[in-house]
């Protein structure tokens, strides 16, 4: 048999459904792992071995009484650390929740344990999901497994190294403005933003809450698949959830078929600022999923080119209202208590020292941009804004199944380079906002390395709201058919770790 | 154009307050005052503040937001930031707002603004009493903790 930690979800599935596996062995084989590497890639913050082994060993016991189990039962997961889990810390990569136990479980925490998946521990972010790398962390960064030197991509960057590092098959992050697909891209893996509402918000530390969208990970669609399926579908506790059936998405990965398919070429998500091997690897998924039958055309959307400032505009506005929360009273870091001071001066310097940089600055933006005087100039029409590109979004749909565009505008850059830079920072997220903003679905899948650098870069697949399993016919076929290509999976060339 | 020195927060904030009177508008928007005419009402002045030309006139005094403005925003925000953060932080911030002020060259006249994408509106759950936290479980993770309450610093002033 393969190597446990080197098997797809599906595979593990099918192993111990067959017994041929334990998943008491399946887990230790991925804690050995993370043992192993962890130290470089630092995907975790917290590693939850006991339990991990307890919970697995349960699973045993109830596959050995006969009890029927999910397809994912005893498949380990890592589990992004801004999902509140009881008995393990919740921290969203802050010094503010540093050591905090939630006193509850998120609605996909609780889904994941059900499905019988296997905690294995909580992965790096940037600090409460703002960034695009992991180096807003304020437990350093994580590595990329491709090249040490180079960042994973972010917000849910940890859970993107994880994955790609085979610590683990799967994974959890969150999507406020490209978290999980930009990860992904430039990881080499798949991740999916679902359609909004689609996935529960309920104990998800919120930092922008019309955008923040849960979603799965894993080395292959079809394994993400099954993740996305495991953790999706309506949940009263979250005000703004869909209550509408899960799309068919495994089924979908199942079917790879785009035959017939009417696939959009974004206009506006190309061209300069892009980078060239980023480009003509884009291009060339496009030709291949024309040859595989699909109707390719190109579609503008006018208004995409403000997305990103839209973006600025909102997701600070809604992040400086939903931080208000940490106050220093009822749970998380409290810092200058001594008596005299009053309550909003332990506040501000309880908040001074608890948040890092970039949280301030978007604290600060935000607390600018809905200031009387300025709301209407700047939050005000950057709603106006999300308006016009979801018409964008509603007429390229009247024409096509789905859009496409690279996933990120280039690979995964250097540990460092844009670190005190944010504006080069947010381009990063440049072609997945879109999505966000409008609340619809989207995929990232590996679809070649740039010539230049070697490193991975992602197709973009865009689906309208409740129409993920688009995506994952998309990118199953486009995936099927680059691994034949290949003759492997594109994970296979990374040396990072070597 | 706009002197620098009216920083538009602090305009603003002085128009609110403003009682109306001549010697009001005199001392804290001299130019403004110029430019809408001695019986302005602050509303208008404050409307004023948002058209494109005073946006354009601001533009080109060269700064979207100076340090004292961000000190400011900071103090609104409960954050204590030091004197090394401010001076970081404010020019950070003013060229992310030259940047994100790019939404206002779209041509948005009459469209609706969306708050969120869903559409839903006024959610409710049925009326049934749930399980909630217990007393324990919800003062496990505070700072402080006296006679089953969170304990704070104090909230009034001395006297």
């Amino acid at each position: 048999m393969t190597e446990l930690t080197r098997m797809t979800a599906a595979e593990l599935s099918a192993a111990l459904a067959a017994g041929e596996v334990s998943a008491a062995e399946v887990t230790l084989a991925h804690l050995d792992r993370i043992a192993a590497v962890d130290s470089r890639v630092h995907a975790f913050l917290h590693v939850a071995a006991d339990r991990a082994l307890a919970a697995a060993e349960d699973i045993d016991k109830r596959r050995r009484a006969g009890e029927p189990l999910g397809p994912l039962a005893g498949v380990p997961i890592a589990v992004k650390d801004v999902f509140t889990t009881v008995g393990l810390p919740t921290t969203c990569g802050s010094r503010i929740l540093e050591g905090w136990h939630p006193p509850y479980d998120a609605t996909i925490t609780a889904r994941l344990k059900q499905a019988g998946t296997i905690i294995l521990g909580k992965t790096n972010m940037d600090e409460f999901a703002m960034g695009s790398s992991t180096e807003n962390s304020a437990f350093g960064p994580s590595r990329n497994p491709w090249d040490l030197s180079r960042v994973p991509g972010g917000s849910s960057g940890g859970s993107a190294a994880a994955v790609a590092a085979y610590e683990a098959p799967l994974a959890i992050g969150t999507d406020t403005g490209g978290s999980i697909r930009q990860p992904a891209a430039v990881c080499g893996i798949v991740g999916t933003k679902p359609t909004y509402g689609g996935s529960s918000r309920y104990g998800v530390v919120a930092f922008a809450s019309s955008l923040d969208t849960p979603g799965p990970f894993g080395r292959t669609v079809l394994d993400a698949a099954l993740l996305h399926e495991a953790m999706s579908g309506y949940d009263p506790m979250d005000s703004t959830s869909i209550d509408a059936p899960v799309p068919p998405v495994v089924a979908a990965a199942r079917q790879a078929d785009v035959s017939g398919m009417r696939i959009g070429v974004v206009t506006e998500l190309s061209g300069a600022g892009y980078q060239p091997g980023v480009l003509s690897r884009f291009a060339e998924a496009v030709e291949l999923l024309e040859s595989l039958g699909a109707k390719v055309t190109e579609v503008s959307c006018p208004h995409f080119s403000y997305a990103l400032p839209a973006y600025y505009l909102i997701a600070p506005s809604e992040c400086s209202s939903n931080l208000a929360r940490f106050d220093a009273m009822r749970y998380g870091l409290r810092v200058g208590d001594d008596g005299v001071r009053d309550a909003e001066e332990v506040m501000a310097l309880t908040r001074e020292r608890g948040f890092g940089a970039e949280v301030k600055r978007r604290i600060i933006l935000g607390t600018y941009a809905l200031s009387s005087g300025y709301y209407d100039a700047y939050y005000g029409k950057a709603q106006q804004v999300r308006t016009l590109i979801i018409q964008d979004f509603d007429a390229a749909f009247g024409q096509v199944d789905v859009l496409v565009s690279p996933a990120t505008p280039t690979t995964a850059f250097p540990i460092g380079e844009r670190a005190d830079d944010p504006m080069a920072m947010y381009l990063a997220d440049l072609c997945t906002i879109p999505s966000d903003l409008a609340g619809n679905a989207a995929i990232s899948v590996p679809c070649g390395r740039a010539p230049e650098d070697g490193l991975p870069v992602g197709l973009h697949v865009m689906a309208p709201a409740l129409a993920d399993d688009r995506l994952y016919r998309v990118a199953a076929a486009a995936e099927a058919a680059l691994a034949g290509q290949w003759g492997h999976p594109l994970l296979a060339e990374a040396k990072g770790l070597d | 154009m706009i002197p620098k020195i009216l920083h538009r927060t602090r305009i603003f904030q002085d128009l609110l307050r403003c009682p109306g009177t001549t010697a009001c508008h005199r001392s804290t928007v001299p130019r403004l005052h110029r430019d809408v005419g001695r019986r302005a009402a602050c509303a208008t002045v404050a409307t004023l503040l948002l058209t494109a030309r005073y946006r354009r006139a601001h533009k080109m005094a060269g700064m979207s937001i100076t340090r004292d403005e961000v000190a400011h925003l900071a103090r609104l925000s409960r954050i204590a930031l030091s004197d090394a953060e401010l001076d970081h932080l404010a020019p950070q911030l003013d060229q992310i707002i030259t940047a994100v002020a790019q939404v206002q060259e779209v041509a948005a006249e009459g469209i609706p603004p969306t708050s969120h994408a869903t559409g839903l509106t006024n959610v409710f759950r049925d009326d049934v009493p749930i399980t909630c936290l217990t007393p324990e479980q919800a003062l496990d993770q505070a700072p402080a903790v006296e006679q089953q309450r969170f304990r704070v610093p104090r909230i009034l002033g001395e006297d």
